[in-house]
């Protein structure tokens, strides 16, 4: 006799917990629902697979040409944009140790003041000038002037012709 | 009577029977298979409730079982009978769902076959049996019994429930579990030893 003869004998009261009588029947029922539900799952499946592989073998040979061209556009696009890239941060590395060498001062660039009161004062002259020059010669010679007499002022350093042949503008007292 | 030498006799037809109705399945004979699942299912019932002590788990895990097998056994060879084939199948799917089982939920203990203290032979068995199993509640006993089966690992209550509960014999075991005997032997001493220690109380 076995140590632990009472355990088993107790133990084997368990099998006493048995399904009920129309479990078996109950479960077979549902044992062919469920392998008819898994039968039209299979069947759609392997429908939109039979569907797929149509699908691409008609497509096959141009998918075939299309993959590797788009993959080498795809590659000079990022070839070029990685360029792009590095060419612009050598133009910035470049002036950033430019800029980096120079003394903090100097790197300011100085604004140029277009409105400085030294540069307009010496434009209104040049124009008062010019005007004067004009206004003089107008009234000095009324009469048609000659074409040698035409007068040159330069003011940038190249000959341009200021005056011309002057005529009255019409209806000017009116 | 059935008695010991009448036991290899009926298992063998048994075995041819199951033969038949594995080959009519194989050709495509569903009602083959339904009489395969009607004579295996209480058995099955058996061993997969006692290992997952829940009713709703063990009619789901049924219904899996039965449908790979159904997948199955069109390759299925005839190596080993079919009766060993089928517990096969169900042990390592017990187990697996256990394990699963395991990691996300608690195994309610509470869950009892309240049915069980009507069953005219278990009474008989237990009042048969009350020097043994001393004056305890039967629902008490069951989730006694549950529990204790519940500290047992999975490896250890399947040898109790097959060879305790079900009444197979060490060789048929091995040949389920794909272990020795000698392997069998040694779990069903350890997992006794544990349950001695659970339900002492009651011996």
């Amino acid at each position: 006799m076995s140590e632990f003869e009472d355990i088993q004998r107790l133990i084997r009261l368990k099998r006493f917990e048995a399904p009920k009588e129309d479990f078996v029947e109950d479960f077979l029922a549902k044992f062919h629902e469920h392998q008819r539900s898994e039968m039209l799952r299979q069947s759609s499946l392997s429908l939109l697979w039979e569907r797929m592989t149509t699908y691409f073998d008609d497509l096959i040979a141009p998918r075939m040409v299309l993959v590797p061209a788009a993959v080498c556009v795809g590659f000079l696009a990022i070839w070029g944009a990685m360029n792009i890239r590095s060419g612009d941060s050598i133009d910035v590395t470049g002036s950033l140790a430019s800029s980096q060498s120079m003394p903090a001062v100097m790197s300011k660039q100085p604004a140029f003041d277009v409105d400085s009161q030294l540069i307009r004062e010496v434009e209104n002259n040049r124009v008062l000038e010019i005007e004067g020059i004009l206004l003089s010669r107008h009234f000095e010679t009324d009469h048609t002037l000659q074409p040698d007499l035409v007068d040159v002022v330069s003011v940038s350093g190249s000959a341009t012709p200021v005056s011309a042949e002057l005529q009255p503008v019409a209806g000017f007292n009116r | 009577m059935e008695t010991a030498l009448d036991k290899p006799t009926a298992a063998a037809s048994s075995s041819a029977e199951d033969r038949i109705l594995v080959e009519r399945a194989q050709d495509g004979d569903t009602r083959a298979f339904d009489d395969l699942v009607r004579k295996y299912t209480p058995k099955l019932y058996g061993m997969v409730y006692n290992m997952t002590s829940n009713r709703e788990d063990t009619a789901d895990l049924l219904q899996e079982i039965f449908a790979k097998a159904y997948r199955s056994v069109k390759r299925f060879q005839g190596k080993s009978s079919f009766y060993t084939w089928i517990y096969s199948i169900s042990v390592n799917m017990t187990l697996n769902f256990l394990k699963k089982r395991g990691r996300y939920a608690k195994v309610s203990l509470d869950d009892v076959d309240s049915g069980i203290q009507n069953d005219p032979e278990f009474v008989k068995v237990t009042t048969a049996a009350r020097d043994t199993v001393r004056e305890v509640n039967i629902n008490e006993l069951q989730k006694r019994l549950n529990a204790a089966m519940m500290k047992l690992s999975g490896d250890h209550r399947t040898v109790v429930t097959l060879y305790d509960i079900q009444g197979h014999q060490h060789n048929e075991i091995s040949k389920i579990l794909g272990v020795s005997e000698g392997t069998v032997r040694s779990r069903l001493f350890y997992a006794h030893r544990i349950l001695q220690t659970y339900l002492e109380d009651l011996v």
